[in-house]
C-alpha cells in the first residue's frame, strides 16, 4: 500500500518537473519529510536521487526539440558550480527564515512580472 | 551576465531553497532567452551539482534508497508525459503557467518560513 504512495507521489513530480523544468526538488522534499517521515537532512539528500532520472528524462526531450542553448548552458552551469560553494558557505552566516522570506518575495515580484509581460 | 545570473542562483541551491525557481525568469528577463530555453537550461545546470552531491550524501549514508528509487520510476513516467507536453506548448503560454506555479512557490517559501518561526 505504501509502495502505491511513493509511486503516486513520483508520477506527481515527475510531471511537475517535466512542465517546469523546476519544482520536483521542492515537491519531493515536501512528499518525502510530510508522507514518507524521514528527517530533514535525509529528504533532502533523498530528493536529490528522485529527481536525477526525472531531469535526465527531461533533457532529452527539451534537447530533441531544439530549446538547448549550450552556450547559454555551460556559463549559467560555471556560475552556478561557484556560487553552490559560495551558497553552502554562507548558509552558517545567514538568517535562514529571513532569507527564506527575501526569496519568497522576490519569487512572486518575478511571477507577477512574467505573467503581466 | 550568464555567469553572474548562474552564480547567484547556485547561491541560493547552495542554501537549499531552490534556485531553479529563480534561474528560470532570471534567464528570461536579463538574457532574453525564451522560456523553454530558461527551462533547458535549469534541467542541464542540476546535473553536475547533483551527481556531486549524490556521491558524498551516499558516503555519508543520509539517501533512503528503497523510497527514493521507486518514486523516481514512477517518476520516469510523469516526465516523460510533462516534457513532452511543455515542449508541445507555445512559449507565451508556457511562461504564464510558469508565473502562476512561481507565485505558489513564493507563497509557499514565505509560509514556510513562518512555520519554522513557530
Amino acid at each position: 500500500m505504501k509502495y502505491i504512495k511513493y509511486a503516486l507521489c513520483g508520477i506527481a513530480i515527475g510531471l511537475v518537473n517535466g512542465v517546469f523544468a523546476s519544482g520536483g526538488g521542492v515537491l519531493a522534499v515536501l512528499f518525502l519529510e510530510k508522507l514518507c517521515k524521514l528527517e530533514k537532512k535525509k529528504a533532502h539528500a533523498s530528493a536529490i536521487l528522485v529527481i536525477l532520472p526525472i531531469s535526465i528524462m527531461s533533457i532529452f526531450f527539451y534537447t530533441k526539440s531544439g530549446h538547448a542553448d549550450f552556450s547559454l548552458v555551460i556559463k549559467a552551469s560555471l556560475g552556478g558550480i561557484l556560487g553552490g560553494f559560495a551558497g553552502a558557505k554562507l548558509l552558517d552566516r545567514l538568517d535562514i527564515k529571513i532569507t527564506k522570506r527575501i526569496f519568497g518575495i522576490i519569487l512572486i515580484f518575478a511571477a507577477v512580472r512574467l505573467f503581466f509581460r | 551576465m550568464n555567469v553572474l545570473i548562474g552564480f547567484v542562483s547556485g547561491v541560493i541551491s547552495g542554501m537549499g531553497i531552490g534556485g531553479g525557481s529563480i534561474l528560470i525568469p532570471a534567464l528570461v528577463f536579463f538574457s532574453h532567452a525564451s522560456q523553454h530555453q530558461a527551462q533547458a537550461v535549469n534541467l542541464y545546470y542540476f546535473i553536475p551539482t547533483a551527481v556531486v552531491s549524490l556521491i558524498i550524501h551516499f558516503k555519508n549514508r543520509q539517501i533512503c534508497a528503497k523510497v527514493s528509487v521507486v518514486m523516481a520510476l514512477f517518476g520516469l513516467i510523469g516526465a516523460y508525459f510533462g516534457s513532452s507536453l511543455a515542449v508541445k506548448l507555445s512559449d507565451s503560454f508556457l511562461a504564464k503557467i510558469f508565473a502562476v506555479f512561481l507565485f505558489i512557490v513564493g507563497i509557499m517559501e514565505i509560509i514556510n518560513a513562518k512555520k519554522n518561526e513557530g
